[in-house]
């Protein structure tokens, strides 16, 4: 699957088309990573955005999302001479150890939620928005909060990973150890599921 | 359809498929709008983010052989120095040539090691040597041993001022910070299960093992304790490095989040321990 490219964010733009270049490129970086440590930092760029994001899916605060994420690269990095990228692309290498970082962390804290997608203190409102406007964001998310929250864990998972991650279907199931057309139904299947109630609510 | 959603049609195409509806494919541009937001606060950073440090780290691996400090929880491929650097040394030539070199420092290095070693051996369980659980280790003054760092990404608070306690040393030592060619005279604790508090008031250290079997030999003492404390993340995002030293302890480093240096990362860590234990000159 291929993924546009999607406009920058406040927090600079997202990598999310998965082609060839890309790959090719992330070889590279992965290699000079091996080769030279501080060559790390670009893919720390390319990744620390969404794999924040993931963790704080995961994560009661902001602050602990951002230490598990450090977490995750410090181990990437520590790691990374052992990586090989035969079959296992480095963001879902990457999101594994995050998967692991954040099963370690809930065993660690048992008090951690179940699932939040994106908690509202994450949103903050567009200083051009509307009173009016921000109110259906808000009410919008609490719906997709509310029905993300009722699915199953698994499929919470991929959902998180393909939508929060930017992992391309693939990615995905390497992350959670299925095949990706069996990825793709079952996001399939699960988006179908949400705009039930969605379109009930 | 408006350009907004064909393109959220085109962009998840494989999920959607041909017969998505309007409907289904608003349901994905919001599930993609949300999980585009929130970022990450301005102190998460690279954890290289001092190439300066990097490269004396990689000169330092050259020189404080890994080998030299088999600290507990050490692990290392082979063929890459700790910290999962390439290993500097590569080829029998250059090793030879390095070792000429560094023969001096080396011979020193291995005095150290083989002093370690028999310690380690003496009080791993597993070795079969004895072991008898302390119950805290204090820092005094003129007593020789190794020195430790104490790696804290836990929760700490003040007491009451000018003393601290750390209450809860919630994360095992990083596998990177255990890794790092730290001189031998440093070993880095695994906080979790090795650690349960430090304490540190105007005079003393006092550290305080949950546990027997793990942790630091019967009744150890060290001449230094670094302590390293960083909320590394937090919101009022701050980094602390004590120095424990003959009898009582100063704060070395500290930074807030108004600070131009930004919170401690695992590289200030090394920085710091390394610029408060000098490479000596026959190590260089």
């Amino acid at each position: 699957m291929c993924r546009e490219i999607q406009s920058a964010d406040s927090a600079g733009a997202l990598e999310t088309d998965r082609d060839l270049a890309d790959v090719e490129s992330e070889h590279d970086l992965v290699r000079a990573a091996r080769a030279e440590p501080a060559a790390f930092g670009h893919l720390y760029e390319r990744y620390h955005t969404r794999l924040y994001r993931y963790m704080r899916t995961r994560s009661d605060t902001a602050e602990d999302a951002a230490d598990l994420t450090h977490q995750v690269f410090a181990r990437a990095l520590a790691a990374l001479p052992g990586y090989d990228d035969r079959g296992l692309p480095f963001g879902a290498w990457l999101f594994r150890i995050a998967r692991n970082a954040t099963a370690d962390a809930r065993r660690r804290k048992r008090e951690m939620i179940a699932w939040e997608f994106v908690p509202e203190a994450m949103q903050p409102a567009s200083r051009e928005e509307e009173p009016e406007d921000q109110v259906i964001r808000r009410e919008t998310a609490r719906r997709l909060n509310g029905l993300i929250a009722a699915l199953p864990p698994d499929k919470r998972e991929m959902l998180t990973l393909y939508f929060v991650g930017r992992l391309t279907l693939r990615e995905v199931g390497l992350v959670v150890g299925k095949r990706e057309d069996a990825v793709q139904k079952q996001l399939s299947r699960t988006i179908r599921i949400l705009k039930e109630g969605y379109s009930d609510g | 359809m408006d350009d907004d959603l064909a393109r959220v049609r085109r962009s998840h195409a494989a999920i959607l498929g041909r017969d998505a509806d309007e409907g289904l494919v608003r349901l994905v541009r919001d599930l993609d709008a949300m999980s585009s937001l929130g970022s990450p606060p301005a102190s998460l950073r690279n954890p290289l983010r001092a190439p300066e440090a990097y490269g004396r780290l990689r000169r330092t691996s050259a020189s404080w052989s890994p080998a030299a400090f088999p600290g507990p929880g050490h692990r290392r491929e082979r063929g890459t120095a700790v910290g999962g650097l390439p290993h500097p040394i590569q080829s029998p030539v250059r090793k030879l040539l390095d070792l000429t070199v560094l023969a001096a420092p080396l011979a020193v290095l291995l005095l150290v090691a083989v002093l370690l070693l028999r310690e380690s051996n003496s009080t791993d369980p597993a070795a079969g040597g004895t072991f008898s659980p302390p119950a805290h280790v204090t820092v005094g003054p003129g007593i020789p041993g190794p020195a430790i760092v104490v790696h804290d990404h836990g929760v700490s608070r003040t007491v009451r001022p000018g003393e601290y306690q750390y209450e809860s040393l919630v994360y095992a030592a990083d596998d990177f910070l255990r890794n790092l060619p730290l001189p031998p005279r440093y070993r880095v604790c695994d906080c979790d299960s090795e650690i349960r508090s430090a304490r540190m008031s105007s005079d003393a250290f006092e550290l305080t093992y949950p546990e027997p079997g793990l942790g630091m030999p019967d009744g150890a003492t060290y001449t230094r304790v670094l302590i390293v404390v960083h909320g590394s993340t937090r919101s009022d995002a701050w980094g602390e490095v004590f120095l424990g030293d003959e009898g009582g302890y100063k704060r070395y480093v500290r930074t807030d989040a108004a600070g131009s240096t930004g919170v401690l990362s695992s590289m200030d860590v090394v920085r710091a321990a390394l610029d408060l234990e000098p490479l000596s000159e026959e190590s260089e």
